[in-house]
């Protein structure tokens, strides 16, 4: 089975790799490769500096000059959108490996030690109570906004869900027949963890970090969006919303345009993390409950 | 009269390829008779009777050719809800696992009444009345309770009745039984058999068994058919194939069935014992704070001894606290009270440190190959893990896999491989390797050999007294069949309710069962009237 | 009252502790002065000595913590340090929009999605089955506030089907609170209804793989009747739990829709509060998301033993 994953996780010849995992994760991956390629090199890509004003041109209509027209400023809305992808990757990735590494350091101790897993899960039901918006903007708004704070607000309402996810695995792991077959050969309790159980959430996880990845970069525009994300200097997809928000009667393409490439961006995650899940494991759709 | 006729009857795969899983079936029912599927995993038995319903799983196998003639009619040409309206009115199936086949959120009642109303259109009280009736003919107590109770409130016999009820209740020509006795008790299979046998009888039915226990084809079978990877082996009358089979596999497969004539006892190889367990209880948990739960106590006042080069059978049905007890053995759980001594060294109430230089020498092999193994690591890694743990350099450690592998009868390129491209058999013997790299003085095997077709089964229970003879290790057989335990153990104790009834050697325990349980177990045995390997009656 | 019912409303003290302990040391725990935080830059010494004696700040921690949960428990949660209002009242004044779209958000999702989540697995592999796995796909996929902007500007500014924002009561006129309330809950049920209807088809397409199901089929039950009769039920649980989990999405999802759509709710006071750095507000209303949170997970929890006569804590 474990060859068998590998090659389903990752396809030998790129060729086949639309036929082998279906049309929406090809395309899915391709938008994603664009955006984060755009990303990386803002500075070639954009037309213009995403902060420069232009005092002739404010809430100007789509032109040659400017694709996608200017916000109230006169800045290019193609340009700041282009930038926007910066930060949303970012906190995304950043958030995403935080949760999944502390996520799955919590989750095995407390799968595993039954002392340990009474406390930790009533801190984790705890943190489950708290809408995580709610929770981040909180943290956010004590602490002062800068991107680690932002990516901190964001990680820790993430953790509570891969604990649980790891933890349930470790459970019902703990139960097979193999695990009581090591502990009869004399393997000591953190091998059994790290050799025998610890792997079995290795294909879960790479699902459940895809959702981790999409609902952060979810979370960082809302907080952008409410004012309670990074520098609003910064042009993040939320910021220019947020900002585009007075005019929006005006002119909805303002907040319509990064919409759209925020709403691509997690989507194709999204799509991604389901093309995994059917890969890796079918029948997950029961655990994710 | 014949009442269900399948013709060439071809089934495959639903895919490109379209690899056949049963080829070219031919086979025939009579009213009133009792027919036999008889065959391993795999040979396509159970297939063979969903094809029959009509229900075999959409979109992963079809029948792709030849006709099956319910009454002369053909079941293959009919559309969808002509077929639906045969279904309980005319041919009933019943399957192995009576937990998952009936709704859990029903009454039981209800799930029978629903059979009446989709086919009949009998007033409420008639039908109330018929479910009545029907619930007594499969001999259920107290009808009214049972009616509105919830399948999980219920022990696994009365499910069975309640499914057998629902297929009966009208009255249908066919009745199709999928291994329904598979998942049950042997004593109550046995009253399942006889349930089905007399209502065939008071009602003409034509039944389909489908089975792959040679014991139970001795006991119920008019006719048998033997089937093997999807073709049809050899049929007659029970009694021809079962004394003059006349094609290779069935006479492998007859012979590999265990006889229940007690093995004699072996010499012990020392005086010293390997395992005394004394007085051993086990009560599992109880009750919290505010939290419902009885105690169990699964074990009790258990003592036993086992010599080396001995095998001691400990068997009982589900739920007698045989496999607890192994486990209380291994030390996998703690014990309540009582001791259990290893070479005359008390572990029963050991910590997991002080367990540790002594795990090395008791080792267990589990009933399910399929996960009993790591499918990550590979066989090497699996054997070697052990001797690690306990300071042997790997290169050595490799060596002796090589060597153990070649003692379970694999190549030795085994090793480099992962458990999943074996097949069961080959899997147990691995994890028999895996035990034996230990160079435990005691192995205890947990119904090491029911996940087992009958012919590996064998080859396996071999293995194990080849190994014993070899290294005079002591084994500790747990096991529900009596068959096999009169095949391999030198003595025997019988396990009813968490108690040991009796105990001796395996020949006046099974030859001549003074206590009352271990008769009526014997008396359950199917087919203890054959003598299957030698194709003839048992000589009385 | 049954027995399981007092062990699960025991069970959810701890939680609704760690939520307390947690919210209560958020301020403590941060870097700095917490009344210099909550003054912001511009307080005078005498702002700063007012806000230490509101809030306690003057005494041992474990003290603070005591006063604090015993006035919660009598159903004091403090004066607002910006309006000077009980938070209390602060709270019951605002909270009507937000229940009114709350719930018809969840009629809504369950009267949509359950339909669609059957509909999709009863037709597995169909147009209708692809349909609805886009739509849910993109439910939770498009951020709130984009659906949001995008349904005001197709139907309030394109079509002038409905006012761009603001609300009104129902009391006061419902014929404008039915024209205003309608965006704001089709915004908000989006998510809810993309993971309501993947919850039921991924649930219902798991038990129709069950041997009971086949039992039914071999009955000669019509395909209907087994979908209705034997499968849904048997389904159900599931997705009332992911309803209830769901239900965390649904109030960070009402704090965006309230400020997309102008609605003086809770979700807005959240947010003026926090930028208010109006600390008492603020905890009380984390408190009180995480109390209602809590509540509907343990009624979900209780209605598993009537969906399901196995379940009994």
């Amino acid at each position: 089975m474990a060859d068998k994953l590998i090659r389903g996780a990752f396809p030998l010849s790129t060729g086949k790799l639309a036929a082998r995992v279906g049309f929406a994760p090809t395309v899915s991956a391709i938008v994603l490769l664009l955006i984060v390629l755009g990303a990386i090199f803002a500075p070639y890509v954009a037309p213009h500096d995403p902060i420069m004003q232009d005092p002739t041109a404010r809430l100007a209509a789509p032109s040659a000059e400017y694709p996608l027209g200017t916000d109230n400023y006169g800045r290019d809305l193609l340009s700041r959108v282009i930038y926007g992808a910066r930060v949303s990757l970012i906190i995304g990735i950043g958030a995403t490996l935080f949760a999944v590494v502390l996520g799955l350091t919590i989750g095995l101790v407390s799968g595993f030690f039954r002392l340990a897993d009474a406390i930790v899960m009533r801190i984790m039901d705890g943190l489950m109570a708290i809408p995580s918006v709610l929770l981040a903007i909180a943290i956010v708004s004590l602490m002062g906004a800068s991107i680690w704070t932002v990516m901190a607000a964001i990680t820790i309402p993430e953790i509570p869900r891969v604990v649980r996810l790891v933890r349930s695995i470790v459970l019902s792991a703990r139960e097979e027949p193999y695990v009581e077959a090591a502990l009869s050969l004399g393997t000591s309790m953190p091998r059994i963890l790290w050799r025998h159980l610890m792997p079995n959430t290795f294909a879960p996880l790479t699902v459940q970090a895809t959702y981790v990845c999409a609902s952060a970069i979810l979370t960082e525009a809302i907080l952008s969006f409410l004012g309670a994300g990074v520098s609003t200097e910064t042009p993040t997809w939320g910021n220019i919303m947020a900002e585009a928000r007075l005019y929006f009667q005006l002119k909805p393409s303002l907040i319509l345009w990064p919409g759209l490439a925020l709403s691509l961006c997690i989507l194709s995650i999204n799509l991604l993390g389901d093309a995994a899940r059917d890969v890796l494991d079918p029948r997950m759709g029961k655990r994710e409950a | 009269m014949t009442v269900l006729s399948v013709e060439n009857l071809t089934v495959a795969i639903d895919d490109a390829k379209g690899a056949e899983v049963v080829r070219g079936i031919s086979l025939e029912i009579a009213a009133g008779e009792t027919v036999c599927l008889v065959g391993e995993s795999g040979s396509g038995k159970s297939v063979t009777s969903l094809a029959a319903m009509g229900l075999l799983p959409k979109g992963s196998l079809k029948t792709t050719s030849g006709r099956i003639l319910l009454d002369g009619e053909d079941l293959l040409t009919l559309r969808p809800n002509e077929l639906r309206e045969r279904r309980a009115t005319r041919m009933s199936m019943i399957f192995q696992e009576p937990m998952t086949a009936l709704n859990p959120v029903m009454k039981v009642g209800d799930q029978i009444l629903e059979v009446l109303t989709a086919h009949t259109r009998m007033p409420s009280s008639e039908a109330e009345a018929k479910v009545t009736d029907i619930l007594g003919q499969v001999g259920l107590p107290d009808i009214e309770r049972m009616a509105s109770s919830y399948p999980h409130q219920l022990s696994g016999g009365q499910r069975q009745r309640i499914m057998i009820a629902m297929a009966l209740v009208l009255e249908p020509r066919l009745l199709i039984a999928d291994e329904p006795t598979t998942a049950l008790d042997v004593t109550t299979q046995k009253q399942i058999l006889k349930l089905i046998k007399d209502l065939q009888t008071g009602h003409g039915t034509a039944v389909l068994f489908i089975t792959h226990d040679m014991g139970v084809v001795a006991e119920i079978a008019d006719r048998v058919y033997v089937m093997n990877q999807g073709a049809l082996v050899e049929d007659g009358p029970v009694r021809d194939v079962m004394s003059n089979p006349t094609k290779d596999y069935t006479r492998k497969l007859l012979s590999s069935v265990p006889s229940l004539d007690p093995r004699a006892p072996r010499p012990p190889r020392s005086k010293k014992p390997t395992l005394v367990v004394s007085d051993l209880n086990k009560v599992y948990g109880g009750g919290g704070f505010l939290k419902r739960g009885a105690e169990t106590h699964a074990v009790k006042d258990v003592s036993l001894e086992l010599m080396s080069g001995r095998t001691l059978g400990v068997v009982g049905e589900s739920g007698s606290g045989k496999s607890t007890l192994a486990r209380c053995v291994m030390r996998m759980i703690d014990i309540t009270s009582g001791g259990v001594k290893i070479g005359g060294q008390e572990i029963g109430q050991f910590g997991r440190r002080a367990m540790h230089p002594y795990r090395k020498r008791l080792q267990m092999v589990f009933q399910d190959p399929y996960r009993s193994l790591n499918p990550r690591l590979t066989v090497e890694q699996s054997i070697v893990e052990g001797p690690v743990n306990y300071g042997m350099p790997r290169k050595e450690a490799r060596a002796k896999a090589a060597e153990l592998l070649d003692l379970v009868g694999l190549p030795t390129n085994a090793l480099g491989r992962y458990p999943h491209m074996f097949s069961g058999g080959q899997r147990q013997r691995i994890a028999v390797a895996r035990a034996l790299a230990m160079e435990p003085e005691l192995l205890v095997a947990d119904e090491a050999v029911s996940a087992l077709d009958v012919s590996v089964q064998a080859q396996v229970l071999d293995l194990l007294d080849e190994i014993q003879d070899r290294t005079g290790i002591a084994i500790l057989f747990i096991t529900h069949d009596l068959r096999v335990a009169a095949q391999v153990c030198d003595e025997v104790a019988v396990m009813h309710r968490g108690r040991v009834v009796e105990m001796g050697t395996t020949r006046d325990v099974l030859g001549n069962p003074q206590h009352e349980y271990t008769q009526s177990l014997l008396a359950a045995a199917p087919g203890r009237d054959w003598d299957f390997a030698n194709f003839r009656p048992v000589a009385a | 009252m049954p027995i399981f019912l007092v062990r699960r409303f025991l069970a959810a003290i701890p939680v609704l502790l760690t939520v307390a302990v947690f919210v209560f040391l958020l301020l403590r725990l941060t870097p700095g002065d917490p009344a210099a935080i909550i003054a912001g830059d511009m307080a005078t010494p005498e702002q700063l000595e007012r806000i230490r004696a509101t809030l306690g700040l003057d005494q041992p921690i474990i003290v603070q913590f005591g006063t604090w949960i015993v006035d919660i428990l009598r159903g004091d949660f403090g004066t607002s340090l910006i309006s000077r209002q009980p938070v209390l009242n602060l709270v019951t004044d605002r909270m009507w929009p937000t229940i009114w779209i709350g719930l018809i958000t969840i009629a809504l999702s369950v009267i949509i999605a359950v339909p669609m989540g059957v509909l999709a697995a009863w037709k597995q592999g169909s147009w209708i089955d692809h349909l609805v796995m886009t739509f849910s796909v993109l439910g939770f996929s498009v951020p709130v506030f984009v659906t949001g902007y995008l349904l005001i500007t197709l139907f309030a500014l394109d079509l002038q089907l409905f006012p761009v924002q603001g609300y009104t009561p129902p009391s006061q006129d419902f014929g404008s609170f039915a024209a205003r309330v309608v965006l704001p809950s089709f915004t908000l049920a989006s998510i809810y209804i993309a993971l309501i209807a993947r919850m039921t088809r991924a649930s219902l397409l798991n038990v129709l793989g069950e041997d009971y199901v086949r039992t039914a089929r071999a009955k000669g039950l019509t395909e209907r009747r087994v979908l209705f009769r034997h499968a849904l039920r048997n389904a159900a649980v599931p997705v009332m739990t992911v309803i209830g989990t769901g239900f965390a999405l649904l109030i960070s999802g009402v704090v965006v829709t309230e400020s997309v759509f102008n609605i003086p709710g809770l979700g807005r006071l959240t947010v003026d509060s926090i930028f208010a750095r109006d600390y008492p507000v603020i905890q009380a209303l984390i408190l009180l998301t995480a109390g209602i949170y809590v509540l509907v997970n343990l009624l979900i929890d209780i209605s598993y033993s009537f969906l399901d006569p196995r379940i009994r804590y």
